[in-house]
């Protein structure tokens, strides 16, 4: 069984192979709950479901990000930890930063809008949590099976300007949201387990 | 650490990297030689349980390759340097070390830095060990990824090109790293470098065309063109001839040929032969091995 | 004469390596797939072909070139991390050529589903409407609405993917073409490019050229920079201005690719 401090010390070199799009993220969260809390009332909620999706984007573009810096996968390969379990801790440092920027951006809404902004918050953060998990498994999906961080970010923004422009217009929130958490864990499934196979992943090594 | 190769095939599209593959070794150094594309990186990548054989069996330690099981246990023991390795640009030479340890399973922090610092100490990058691996040359990075092998002290080695872009100093340094695991250990070590297997490994194996041509003590390797070598001097132009250029030096007011044949032009004097020749020797017999198995084939 | 052959070299073999780089199908097809969605909702088919095309291609430009952004955000640094861009320094050869014909070659290839979804609804257009010129209306409206834009989207997003990373090029791109584009400063109000011939909304030329009447041109924060669309001559302004800006940040891509 691997000690606490191995843990600990792993999980520091991780978050560390993310890079900067990690620490950014959090940021971008507050940033935008400030922004759209500065807001006349009107145009804030026209504004809050796109920022919502945005939040989102950006988090599924941090995986991108993630995942475009993962290097030397054929010794990786070659090691104890494999390929997927690897990959899927990378993901849940970028989870966490997610949770955390939802979080600063709710708790920007609620000093800046009070009450109103609080109850939107709780909302926002769910949504913003789910479409990023859809976005973030079109990422990893397409990354996983077609060796390019490029074409998982066109493969990202393309789905999410689907998503943004009509999906999230046109379905309630009550199914959205759970179908979006349901798809995404799914993709993320099947992306991380496209990973087991080593000529996949050289094939990504040699691109 | 008994390895054992059976009919060991592999087939990417199209066209097939490995065929028919066996070779056993036990502990100590092997080299693994042959042209460009023989298959050496693919026999190492099956070796190491990174690639999947089409067919054929990979016992390394009674751990059979085939099953899971045998690839996880393989892995604890394993150190593995790809031909090539992008490493991480940001890191310093101590954190890739660390982080690799931490990977390979080895826990206790004193005991990974002791490690790291070792291997640094041995790969002569004690000085640059806080620098970022961005700015590493060549070379250095060649070194980075030699220690990163030999992290969590493997019972297998596997380096592929190791010596590629070293230095003749570091080049030297490093065969006698490897000649002081060598006793304990078994190490797999392919190259193009003749003076590499000569100085380090006691067995020698040869791949031409995913097929093991040699298969023997290094030495023995000389024995191919004994009797077959030439020299040729010349003050015009290259010779024509049914033979394979093993060298080519000039000498000042001309050129002078090493050559293998059985059919000795004319003014071709008799030499003794080297490892380099025997290996020259080994690749014309293969090829012209190959060329009849085709025409027989026609 | 020497540079446009280069420049014709470098088209090719970026058009070919585009072509063959799953990342530009993969991106492209579904945002096509995307535009034709929203390009047959506003076929409604009751007015000309012409105004038809012009209103369609407006609607293009919703999706279009964040799509084409996206997907050559990295095309001038590829060449850097491959080592290929030291390697080309060392020839004679015309670097603004080589800058644009690696971006031209890409963009091509990128917007050839974009042609294909034009021909499909140039046919619809023409089977709605009974005019057998619907499919050439289409054509012109993509030459003169679409493709500007995705010009200046390809430019912006290439030189942005060159300054900052990728990735985040990327991203920025979406932001930065809904204020630059459709940022309703009424609802709230920011400083935006908005409404002037600088930026390649499609509105001055499809006034100009199909007869569609135009959301923001015109209403621009500053007036001297948004005369109210009055046909061609507006029209040619626009992408005038448009064909200025791209070639603006063609330039400073190419100076930052020298350093
Ligand atoms: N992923 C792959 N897909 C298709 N063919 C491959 C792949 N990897 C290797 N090959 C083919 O297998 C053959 C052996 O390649 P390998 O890399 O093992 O050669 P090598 O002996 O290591 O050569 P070198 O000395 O140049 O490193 C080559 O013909 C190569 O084209
Ligand atoms: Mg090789």
């Amino acid at each position: 069984m691997t000690s606490l401090s191995a843990t600990i010390a792993l999980l520091w070199h991780e978050s560390r192979r993310c890079g900067l799009a990690v620490w950014a993220l959090p940021v971008a969260g507050a940033a935008v709950g400030g922004a759209v809390s500065g807001l006349p009332s009107v145009a804030r909620s026209a504004l809050l479901l796109a920022s919502y999706s945005a939040l989102a984007c950006l988090a599924a573009l941090c995986v991108v990000a993630v995942l475009g810096r993962a290097r030397m996968l054929e010794l990786h390969l070659s090691l104890p930890v494999p390929v997927p379990v690897l990959v899927a801790r990378r993901l849940a440092v970028v989870a966490v930063s997610t949770a955390v920027a939802g979080a600063a951006g709710s708790l920007a809404l609620v000093f800046g809008a009070g009450t109103e902004g609080a109850l939107g918050a709780a909302a926002g953060a769910g949504t913003v949590l789910c479409t990023a998990a859809l976005l973030s498994g079109v990422a990893l999906w397409t990354w996983a099976r077609w060796h390019s961080a490029a074409a998982a970010s066109g493969a990202l923004i393309a789905v999410w300007l689907g998503y943004a422009l009509f999906w999230a217009a046109n379905i309630p929130p009550g199914v959205n949201r759970p179908v979006c958490a349901v798809m995404g864990a799914l993709l993320i499934w099947r992306g991380l387990r496209s990973l087991t196979d080593p000529d996949r992943v050289l094939a990504k090594e040699e691109r | 650490m008994d390895v054992t190769i059976t009919g060991l095939t592999k087939a990417f599209k199209g066209n097939t990297a490995l065929n028919a593959v066996d070779l056993e070794f036990g502990g100590g150094m092997i080299g693994l030689l042959g042209p460009n594309g023989a298959g050496k990186t693919t026999l190492m990548r099956l070796l190491t349980g990174i690639l999947r054989p089409s067919s054929g069996r990979i016992t390394v330690g009674g751990h059979d390759l085939g099953n899971r099981a045998g690839r996880a246990s393989v892995k604890r023991m394993l150190g593995y340097l790809p031909q090539h390795l992008d490493l991480y640009p940001d890191l310093s030479a101590r954190e890739f070390l660390d982080y690799i340890g931490l990977l390979k399973g080895v826990d206790d922090k004193r005991a990974r830095r002791a490690q790291v610092d070792a291997l640094l100490g041995q790969v002569s990058l004690a000085d640059s060990a806080k620098q970022r691996l961005g700015g590493f040359s060549g070379g250095m990075k060649r070194r980075v990824g030699i220690a990163q092998a030999l992290m969590g002290d493997p019972r297998l080695v596997v380096v592929d090109e190791p010596t590629a872009s070293l230095d003749p100093e570091e080049r030297m340094r490093f065969r006698s790293l490897l000649a002081s695991l060598g006793g304990q250990r078994t190490v797999v070590l392919s190259t193009h470098m003749l003076d590499d297997v000569a100085q380090t490994c006691s067995r020698a194996a040869v791949l031409a065309a995913g097929r093991v041509v040699y298969d023997g003590s290094t030495p023995g390797l000389t024995a191919f063109a004994e009797g077959r070598t030439y020299r040729i001097d010349t003050g015009g132009p290259q010779p024509a001839g049914d033979f394979s250029i093993a060298n080519a030096a000039a000498t000042g007011d001309g050129m002078r040929y090493r050559v293998i044949t059985d059919t000795p032009p004319p003014k071709a004097v008799p030499v003794s032969a080297t490892l380099e020749d025997g290996y020259v020797a080994l690749m014309r017999d293969a090829r012209a091995a190959r060329e009849e198995a085709a025409d027989g084939g026609r | 004469m020497k540079g446009i052959a280069v420049a014709a070299a470098v088209v090719r073999y970026e058009a070919r390596m585009a072509a063959r780089s799953r990342a530009v199908w993969i991106g492209m097809v579904p945002v096509s797939l995307l535009g034709a969605v929203f390009g047959f909702a506003t076929l409604t088919g009751q007015e000309s072909a012409r105004l038809n095309a012009g209103a369609m291609a407006e609607t293009l430009l919703v999706i279009v070139p964040i799509g084409v952004a996206a997907v050559l955000a990295d095309r001038l640094r590829r060449s850097r991390t491959t080592g290929l861009g030291e390697l080309l320094d060392t020839m004679p050869l015309n670097g603004a050529a080589c800058t644009v014909g690696a971006l031209g070659g890409a963009l091509a290839v990128a917007l050839a589903p974009v042609l294909a979804l034009v021909a499909v609804l140039g046919a619809v257009i023409a089977v709605r409407t009974g005019d057998p010129v619907a499919p050439v209306w289409a054509l012109l409206a993509f030459l003169l609405v679409v493709l500007p834009a995705c010009v200046w989207t390809a430019a912006l997003a290439a030189l942005l993917g060159l300054a900052l990373s990728v990735t985040l090029a990327r991203f920025l791109v979406i932001p930065l073409w809904y204020w630059a584009v459709y940022w309703n400063y009424t609802l709230w109000w920011v400083p935006t490019p908005v409404g002037t011939v600088l930026v390649p909304s499609g509105e001055y030329p499809a006034q100009a050229w199909f007869g569609t009447t135009p959301v923001w041109a015109g209403y621009g924060q500053l007036d001297w920079l948004s005369p109210a669309p009055a046909g061609a001559a507006t029209g040619l302004a626009n992408l005038a201005c448009v064909l200025l800006g791209t070639a603006l940040m063609v330039g400073c891509a190419r100076l930052m690719r020298k350093r």
